[in-house]
């Protein structure tokens, strides 16, 4: 390679984050402190006031009301926690579990055959759909809807593992690694996932992402979050046979859930051109 | 060990790939070796070297090689009846590799010292402190400067020959009494080279290590050899001391390599025109019947496309797979016919 185009690399990966990523980790930022610290201060936003219903927004209701008098704003706000909370924990679950897998897989070829058949098998129903049958059978409720979104994600994690995996086994320090006598769960752990962790950051970024997403729609069909606790699918939900009426009911929620899942994407594509192994490659020459 | 016993010794060992083996990479190749000693593995590339070396340490993913042998004995051990979990614990401690590649194989997200520290910590129990201070000795040992900052170090950061100095420090830092070196020195300047072959050496005086050493290189061959053996197309065609294959090759292989050795005269002005093998290595899969080398050999008799020949002592400690061993009047003949 010649000096110039590693140069110019070299500055690309020097340059500062850019606008984009910088706005996406402050509405994160933003997003997680009204997860935090929103219903606390403002309440869950469930007091109804028939005389206040489907109100523009306004100095007293920023958002608007509801058909039932309740403050958008206060239940967006409140719905933060929901959402995120969801997104987190399906993050954490699909990579502790579909990570685990997906390595497994990659390394022996009996997991392999196991696991990948069971992955063909429920990759081949629609997620959503997959997700709606789990909730109506395991009833309503945070945990249920986590795990009714992880099931769905695992295969897809799995896989990405696994091919991940399938790759690092085959470079030379592995086989260094065995033939100065380290056993094969130490080549596991030490060898092969800290080499993988990269791709797997970036895989839960859009995990993330699409948790938030299927919990927004489950709710919006009505087999997510339960009525009383507010989320940003079932805030829009509730304004769907108002939207001509009052259309701020699900254009605030909307907007933020739209910002908010475009930002965690953002934020895993950057993470993405990070650890690319092809970039990495020219940053070591 | 007794005195019969040489302390790594192979009796026609055979590797297979491919659905039951059935490409066979490497055919009936036996040698001893001694204490001490170092054995260069040579040949072209794909002759089998490096899976000759990577079954004696039994480094083949299960179910992707047959290995097969009469005789596979280290120290005493018959290695081909030992499981994974015995074999994970004799690699590293008995004997240890050098690969080829400085460059991949360090694992590129560990430090230095994490990787050299696990290596020793895998075969003795010693402390965190005790390991830092072994690992510090053996990275001033193979010459690695300020090796105090350079443990925390990673492996991107540091020069190729430093890679291949940190790899060799790897593999000694339990003291291993084979040491296998997969072309050491071919990715790697001729500086370099020279100092990695002086540590090799050093090391084999202060411990008496038994070196296997492959390569493609006579002029490294030269220098470090005690004894040579000669692969073509997955099998062993010549061995003997290094004197004896240098100074009468009597296989028509090594005889061509000898000769495609470019030779630097004092006082002339061109080396010529470099020799060379006619032809090509045949696919395992494609052998000519009788002899492997037999569309290649310029010696080359009828009977040697019928038998696959066996071994035939020429002298005292070499042997040769030639039917039609070159002897001192053809060679000079051969000799005479390149001048024309």
């Amino acid at each position: 390679m010649t000096m110039s185009p590693s140069k110019t690399f070299a500055a690309m990966r020097s340059a500062r984050p850019g606008l984009a990523v910088s706005l996406s980790l402050f509405a994160l930022a933003v997003v997680i402190l009204m997860a935090i610290f929103g219903p606390i201060v403002l309440g869950s936003g469930n007091g109804l006031n028939p005389l206040m219903r489907l109100k523009p927004p306004s100095a007293l209701a920023w958002f608007g009301t509801d058909n039932l008098g309740r403050d958008v704003f206060v239940r967006t706000i409140s719905g933060a926690r929901n959402s995120v909370m969801v997104g987190l924990s399906t993050a954490v679950v699909v990579l502790l579990i579909g990570g685990t897998l997906g390595v497994l897989a990659g390394y022996f070829k009996w997991v392999d055959r196991v696991v990948m058949r069971l992955a063909d098998g429920l990759m081949a129903i629609p997620g959503i759909l997959l997700a709606i049958a789990l909730v109506s059978v395991l009833g309503g409720g945070l945990v249920t809807i986590i795990i009714a979104i992880s099931v769905p994600e695992i295969p897809r994690t799995a896989r990405l593992m696994r091919s991940v995996v399938l790759s690092i086994r085959e470079l030379p320090f592995i086989t260094a690694a065995v033939s100065v006598g380290s056993s094969t769960p130490k080549i596991l752990l030490r060898h092969v996932v800290p080499n993988a962790i990269g791709m797997l950051s970036v895989q839960a970024t859009y995990v993330c992402a699409a948790a938030i997403l299927s919990e927004a729609a489950l709710s919006f069909l009505g087999v997510g979050t339960p009525p009383d606790v507010p989320s940003w699918g079932n805030v829009i939900a509730s304004g769907k046979e108002y939207f001509r009426l009052a259309p701020w009911i699900i254009a605030f929620p909307g907007v933020i859930l739209s910002i908010m899942v475009l930002s965690i994407n953002i934020i895993g594509d950057r993470l993405r051109d990070r650890f690319d192994p092809r970039l990495a490659a020219r940053k070591a020459s | 060990m007794t005195a019969q016993q040489p302390f790594l010794s192979l009796r026609n060992l055979s590797v297979g790939f491919g659905p039951q083996g059935a490409i066979r990479a490497v055919r009936d190749v036996s040698f001893d070796l001694e204490a001490g000693k170092t054995l260069c593995l040579v040949g072209e590339s794909g002759s089998g070297k490096s899976v000759t070396a990577t079954s004696i340490m039994g480094l083949h993913k299960p179910g992707s090689a047959v290995v097969t042998a009469d005789r596979l004995r280290l120290d005493g051990r018959d290695l081909l009846s030992c499981d994974e979990a015995q074999l994970s614990g004799l690699r590293g401690s008995l004997m240890a590799m050098i690969f080829q590649d400085p460059m991949s194989s360090l694992n590129p997200a560990l430090t230095i010292g994490f990787q050299l520290r696990e290596a020793l910590q895998l075969h003795e129990k010693v402390s965190r402190k005790a390991a830092d201070a072994r690992v510090l000795e053996i990275l001033q040992w193979v010459r690695i400067p300020d090796a105090a900052r350079r443990m925390n170090a990673y492996p991107h950061q540091l020069s190729g020959g430093m890679r291949q100095r940190i790899m060799i420090a790897m593999a000694l830092i339990c003291r291993p009494r084979l040491l296998i070196a997969d072309e050491p020195t071919t990715a790697l300047d001729v500086t370099v080279q020279a100092q990695i072959l002086w540590l090799l050496s050093e090391l084999q005086r202060e411990f008496g290590t038994a070196i296997i050493f492959i390569t493609h290189d006579l002029g490294v061959v030269a220098e470090i050899a005690d004894d040579v053996a000669v692969m073509y197309a997955g099998t062993l065609v010549e061995r003997g001391s290094v004197h004896d294959i240098f100074e009468r090759p009597s296989h028509g292989y090594t005889a061509g390599l000898l000769r495609a050795t470019a030779e630097f005269v004092p006082g002339e002005e061109s080396l010529g025109r470099l020799e060379e093998i006619p032809g090509n290595v045949p696919s395992f899969s494609m052998l000519p019947k009788g002899c492997s080398f037999v569309d290649r050999c310029r010696f080359a008799a009828p009977s040697c496309h019928e038998r696959t020949p066996d071994w035939r002592q020429v002298a005292e400690g070499h042997d040769t797979r030639c039917d039609q061993p070159i002897d001192d009047a053809r060679a000079a003949s051969a000799l005479r016919e390149t001048m024309i």
